[in-house]
């Protein structure tokens, strides 16, 4: 298997170009696209790229099974294929040293294809039945003549709509650093799509594309963790984690395949409000993203497609046994009328944020001290902080829109005025923090208000040199909540710009740490060291990007830093 | 008095300020007439329904465009079963005339919405045209067209079928299938299923519009036409001709069943095509020829066949309604032949065809001689049918006529029916 497919980059590159070029001069003419469901056929193996790629059974069965859990998406049908051919269809494969992805194709063809049809020529009538227009429904044959309205061209889109996917490894890179007790994982993989046509010729596979992402994970080595119900050392979390980061990654390319975009036309609408024929059956989930475009025939009867904004999935209907509307919120633009066309936009359910702010920081007045820092008078200033933010969207498991589960680190500088240490008034100082905790976004078109509830940990550090030539640093941390309340504006599908007010509360601390030539002095006999105060109120402003892909998973990664 | 003259002007001039915006508002001419006249049709539902893909152009406010655009489609798809398609109901351009004289009542929305008995909820298409200022939309729409036909009866556009039935009756309609040169359409219809489920489907079809419709069964054909058959053998090779000429039907429709039939995946998928040709019986003229289609399914063969004859059936019967009314105008259509069987001289045929002559103008509207010989002549003629209800009429007239023209020789009749006399002239 590692042999035949180790001389298949070539092909698959050039491949992938063929592939990329025909999308490129592809245009939609049928101005009433729906997604019509496909049904995919998965080769239970990882098929190894290039020479920097060593997986174990236990990471190879791994890596599959979270592929197969992402890729496998409701708005598939499945088409499993038997243990037996799959062997064989992995012996066939070594035994004619396939090179490429042509000789790929052509073991498929001889040797998946034939079960795979039979696979879907048994189910092909209920599949087709889907596939009934409205005004079929109502014909003659239907309702007089009582059959199924299925038509030869329902059965053929049925049996042309099968799919088989490969999972590709090309390259894992394991990096362990003793010194920090960390072990990183890097994954480079990606799918392969073959599609299966038929036609008078009989069947063939031909290469529809090829998608690559990557996957990294970190864990602490000696750290133990649950996972899934078991427990693994840190080796296999930080696998797992980068395995699981390539899946969700994939899932996303995936969806972003023309073929297999969720598609159609807006059944009913309303003011700030669309639906659409789309709910559980396509695996539609609160929040999703949906472009909404309409054609315009030009004058020589050609359609070119326009996209005139964004709505985001608000209710999800059941439409398993029977038709139902999905509801959306308008997100941007407006005006939607009935029959434009929802396009699906998929995204991670991950926002990353760059904020730029001001935090409150201050305290007491204290009596003067030459030995150690004091407040000459009460403070109130301001720390600057460049803010990092990973929001989770929690909507898919709560069904509650646009509610975040959202982390944070911060780091900033600040002059606390009024304060001086041995004399000199104090310089700025180097203030770093981390959060979590939920936010939820009411939002109205384009405008978003958001609420955020944090637990939040702070931390300053000044530091200096006394008139003895030594080196000083006074170092405090405190715990506190942080509310924010911010008002956002949707520039375009996938970013937004905010600004908001904070409240932070957290109790006054003079709990320092002060070190003088790097050595810890014990402040217990001081009772006039001031207490520093993070509480107040603060500003922001940020973007924020709805991602299409990141290369690692910040929570896991940081669960993997703190090795618990 | 200049105050009364001032009066005056002021009247004057508030009764033309008042008087003239409604004026103006009136000569704004009220355009009823669909925008959009691109349709296909879809499907011949039933007798009277007519599935019927159709787009509109909706113009105006932007709120309002999608409503003006599904108004404009349902007055197209009324448009196009009137004017457009293979057999729209007009068919002369009188009945046009007529119509466009009242078409801006027609075309109201109250007015069409009672013929379209469906309406697809989703657009087959949408999109904006003229960069945007315009919407357009395509939809299916299920109009009852016999609806619309009464309406238009009522109206005094069309001539009612019931009309036409109730001057010269409907046309009779003898139903066959094609077979190859010497082949038995009789034998045909008893031996093949498929074949006599389409004409099962034609008969139906007819009947529901209430056309009398003549399938011969083979064996109850042979017992009460098998004498007249023997006498109209010679005529023509075609044995539908003959058959339709002995029942006597004014018009004859023959059939021809394809199914083609392949695999997808393990289901056979059937795609049935019709072919249906309509003929003038008298002359064995062809007056339509259609061929239906249906979609290639998997279903059973009757359910193909009826689907492909619906489509094609609707259309010839269009045809056939056009030429009966063209020959209406006319008088009743019949075909008489002469066979002068007695001994006579060669002046004394040249007199009785003189005299057969004169008798066929005197009483009918307009003849056709088609067959002078010495022992036969055959004629078409048209007869007022309020006078000539029944062929027996005819042939008293013919033979009284005769008797009066011509002494020493008789007419006699052979076989008499709807659309047949064939009459010899004998020795007295």
């Amino acid at each position: 298997m590692q042999t035949f497919s180790r001389r298949l980059i070539p092909g698959i590159i050039f491949s992938f170009f063929l592939i990329s070029l025909t999308y490129a001069v592809t245009m939609a003419q049928d101005t009433q696209d729906k997604y019509q469901r496909k049904s995919i056929s998965f080769i239970d193996a990882v098929l190894p790229v290039g020479d920097n790629v060593q997986l174990g059974y236990e990471q190879e069965k791994f890596l599959l099974k979270t592929i197969k859990d992402e890729i496998e998406m409701s708005r598939f049908d499945y088409n499993p294929l038997p243990d037996e051919i799959l062997l064989s269809f992995r012996n066939e494969a070594k035994s004619r040293s396939t090179q490429n992805l042509d000789d790929l194709a052509a073991v498929m063809e001889d040797v998946l294809v034939p079960e795979i049809l039979r696979l879907v020529d048994l189910a092909k009538e209920m599949r087709a039945q889907g596939l009934v227009s409205e005004a079929e429904k109502h014909s003659f044959v239907v309702e007089k003549a009582k059959e199924s309205g299925i038509t030869t061209e329902n059965l053929e889109a049925v049996m042309n709509s099968a799919y088989i996917y490969v999972p590709v490894i090309s390259q894992v890179k394991e990096y362990t650093y003793a010194d920090k007790n960390m072990v990183n994982y890097e994954l480079h993989g990606g799918i392969i799509w073959f599609s299966v046509k038929t036609g008078e010729a009989g069947a063939s596979v031909t290469l529809l594309v090829k998608k690559e992402t990557v996957g990294k994970g970190a864990a602490k080595v000696d750290a133990q963790f649950t996972h899934k119900g078991k427990v693994i050392n840190g080796k296999q979390y930080a696998f797992v984690t980068a395995a699981e980061v390539l899946a969700r990654n994939l899932k996303v390319a995936t969806q972003e395949i023309p073929e297999f975009q969720l598609t159609n036309p807006l059944a009913n609408t309303g003011s700030g409000w669309v639906e659409f024929s789309m709910g559980k059956r396509e695996g539609l989930g609160v929040d999703d993203k949906f472009i909404i475009a309409e054609y315009y025939e030009n004058a020589d009867g050609s359609t070119t497609r326009e996209e005139l904004g964004m709505v985001r999935v608000s209710r999800v209907a059941d439409n398993r046994s029977k038709r139902a509307d999905s509801k959306a919120r308008v997100v941007i633009g407006g005006g939607y009328e009935r029959g434009m066309i929802a396009l699906e936009h998929p995204r991670l359910p991950i926002d990353i944020s760059v904020r730029l702010g001001m935090l409150p920081i201050g305290g007491e007045e204290t009596l003067p001290h030459v030995d150690h820092i004091h407040f000459e008078e009460d403070i109130s200033s301001t720390i600057t902080v460049g803010q990092l933010w990973f929001n989770y969207n929690l909507a898919r498991s709560t069904q509650i829109s646009q509610l975040f589960a959202s982390i944070y680190g911060e780091f900033g500088v600040g002059t606390l005025d009024g304060a001086s240490a041995f004399g000199d008034d104090l310089e700025s100082g180097l203030y770093w923090g981390i959060g979590g905790g939920l936010v939820k976004k009411f939002y109205v078109n384009r405008i978003h208000l958001g609420i955020e509830a944090l637990l939040s940990y702070s931390n300053y550090t000044v530091s200096g040199t006394n008139a003895n030539d030594h080196d000083w640093e006074w170092d405090i941390g405190s715990i506190g909540m942080t509310f924010n309340g911010n008002i956002e504006i949707a520039l375009a599908y996938d970013w937004n710009f905010g600004a908001g007010v904070s409240y932070r509360m957290f109790a006054p601390n003079g709990d320092w740490t002060y070190t003088l030539n790097d050595e810890e002095i014990d402040l217990s006999p001081y009772n006039d060291v001031p207490e520093l105060d993070y509480s107040g109120i603060g500003f922001q402003v940020y973007l924020t990007w709805s991602l299409p892909s990141l290369g690692y998973d910040p929570l896991k990664m940081a669960r993997g830093a703190v090795g618990y | 008095m200049r105050k009364t003259i001032n009066l005056t002007l002021s009247l004057l001039i508030l009764i033309w300020v008042f008087g003239a915006v409604p004026a103006f508002a009136k000569g704004k001419v009220e355009n009823n007439l669909p925008k959009s006249k691109e349709a296909g049709f879809v499907e011949s539902y039933s007798p009277t329904e007519w599935m019927v893909k159709a787009a509109g152009i909706g113009g105006g406010k932007k709120k309002y465009r999608e409503q003006n655009a599904i108004d404009d489609a349902r007055k197209c798809a009324v448009y196009f079963c009137l004017y457009l398609g293979a057999d729209p109901i007009f068919t002369t351009q009188e009945e046009k005339n007529r119509f466009s004289l009242i078409e801006q009542d027609f075309f109201k929305e109250e007015n069409i919405s009672k013929f379209i008995a469906w309406e697809s909820e989703e657009f087959t298409k949408r999109v904006k045209i003229s960069g945007g200022k315009e919407l357009k939309i395509e939809k299916v729409f299920r109009i009852n067209v016999g609806l619309m036909k009464e309406d238009l009866v009522g109206l005094g556009v069309v001539t009612a079928t019931a009309d036409l039935a109730a001057e010269i009756g409907l046309p009779q309609i003898m139903v066959l299938p094609e077979v190859p040169s010497g082949g038995n359409p009789l034998e045909e219809l008893s031996n093949r299923k498929d074949v006599k489920h389409a004409a099962r489907v034609i008969e139906s079809y007819l009947t529901a519009l209430r056309y009398e419709v003549i399938v011969p069964e083979q064996q109850n054909f042979l017992n009460n036409y098998g004498a007249a058959m023997r006498l109209v053998e010679g005529m023509n090779d075609d044995l539908s001709y003959q058959i339709a000429l002995a029942i006597g039907s004014d018009v004859y429709i023959t059939y021809a069943i394809s199914i083609d039939r392949r695999m997808v995946g393990s289901s056979e998928q059937k795609k049935a095509s019709v072919s249906v040709r309509a003929y003038e019986t008298t002359t064995a003229r062809l007056l339509g020829t259609e061929t239906g289609y249906s979609y290639e399914r998997p279903a059973a063969d009757e359910v193909v066949i009826e689907e492909a004859m619906h489509d094609a059936i609707d259309k010839v019967l269009s045809r056939i309604n056009a030429y009966w009314k063209e020959d209406l105008q006319r008088g009743i259509q019949y075909k008489i032949v002469f066979g002068i069987t007695g001994n006579f001289d060669e002046d004394q045929i040249e007199d009785i065809q003189f005299a057969v002559s004169d008798v066929i103008d005197a009483f009918a509207n307009r003849s056709k001689e088609n067959i002078v010989t010495d022992q036969t002549m055959d004629f078409l003629v048209w007869v007022e049918p309020g006078r000539y209800d029944k062929a027996r009429d005819l042939y008293r007239d013919i033979k009284d006529g005769f008797a009066d023209e011509f002494s020493g020789a008789k007419v006699a009749r052979q076989q008499l029916n709807r659309k047949l006399l064939l009459l010899e002239v004998t020795n007295e």
